[in-house]
């Protein structure tokens, strides 16, 4: 009865090959925020439908398997980001470990090492980063700036191995940001002498 | 203790990002194309500004930390934009309206904790804001702005 009103409420929302999928997911018992505000995006991108609703197929397909992987008492967050992890090509084996770690967040910890993998960091140097980064100071907000670390080594003209070969020996040598392990980081380049000046900021005045 | 700054993995990259130098900064900006933003997230603004008729500069504020405040600043350079708009996750995809001030569009929202993915439409473009510090694809052949919260 309560499917039945669901897919009535949503009735509609959605072109009807879209719509189908959306249905899908919902039957299947899949975390659908992530599917509707999938089909969401491609709509308002002006994706064709027949492109929106392939997308959404695979990725009900990617939930499905990702709930299988941890079992059905799953948090939705942990499965969204889990169906993240294997879209980015991780194993099974590297998204159980993390989801079963102890930590701040295990979705927090499995999306970001989607996110690595993405940015072309190899499994096991993830995993490792994550577990440090986890551990240590800061916790959270370590393993959230892992992503944004690669990326800035990467356009500094670091490989992603490079990167993560050197964020590692950073994390391993207990310099959690600047040498100063409780204060685990700030912009590198934060009150830099060398920092050109910035144009002013009118939404400044909103503060 | 300080609260580390979310968006900011210096820690993360102590020495190696020591050796970018200014004019490294300037020709990544000068090579950014029309557009240009800056992004304040919880309070620690990060991002460059490029135009080709405009002087290169970049944007690298000193980190206002306020820890537990969800919000997000969108700062976007486009003198010849007619309308821009923020849309992503946060928005449920739809577009919102950025303020206007000069050739400097500017926006701030409360946005939840989390993960978010999100564009600029700059007039009918969408532009990937250059001051995100992540990218990632959309599976629809294109990529989407990561903002972490």
């Amino acid at each position: 009865m309560i499917v039945v009103f669901a897919l009535s409420a949503l009735a509609g929302e959605y072109p009807p090959e879209v719509q189908r999928v959306v249905d899908v997911a919902q039957q299947a018992g899949v975390p659908t925020s992530a599917i509707e505000d999938k089909a969401k995006e491609g709509l308002a991108k002006g994706v064709p439908s027949a492109r929106i609703a392939e997308v959404l197929g695979e990725r009900v397909a990617q939930l499905r398997e990702a709930q299988e992987l941890l079992g059905p008492q799953t948090p939705p967050s942990l499965v969204i980001a889990a169906a993240a992890a294997l879209r980015a090509d991780a194993t099974p084996q590297a998204i159980r470990h993390l989801a079963r770690a102890k930590g701040p967040s295990q979705a927090l910890s499995v999306q970001v090492l989607a996110d690595l993998l993405g940015s072309g960091v190899s499994e096991s140097d993830a995993i490792q980063m994550i577990d440090l980064a986890a551990s240590g100071a800061g916790r959270g907000h370590a393993v959230q700036g892992l992503v944004t670390a690669v990326t800035a080594l990467n356009a500094n003209g670091h490989s992603s191995d490079q990167a993560a070969a050197a964020i590692l020996s950073n994390m391993a040598n207990g310099q959690g940001g600047n040498g100063r392990p409780d204060e685990p980081g700030r912009p590198a380049n934060a009150g830099r002498p060398d920092t050109p000046g910035r144009p002013s900021n009118p939404g400044n005045s909103n503060r | 203790m300080r609260v580390p700054l979310t968006p900011a993995p210096a820690s993360l990259l102590h020495g190696a990002l020591a050796k970018r130098t200014r004019r490294d900064r300037r020709r990544r900006a000068s090579a950014t194309a029309l557009f240009g933003a800056a992004c304040l997230v919880g309070g620690v603004a990060i991002g460059w500004i490029a135009h080709p008729s405009a002087p290169p500069a970049v944007v690298a504020t000193a980190p206002v930390h306020i820890p537990d405040e969800a919000t997000a600043r969108f700062v976007l350079y486009a003198p010849q934009a007619e309308e821009v708009t923020v849309v992503g996750t946060f928005t449920d995809w739809k577009p919102v309206p950025m303020q206007r001030s000069g050739d400097v569009y500017y926006l701030t929202l409360e946005v939840e904790h989390g993960r978010h993915e999100y564009l600029f439409k700059v007039d009918e473009s969408w532009v990937v804001d250059p001051a995100a510090s992540t990218t990632a694809a959309d599976d629809f052949g294109s990529k989407n702005s990561i903002l972490m919260i």
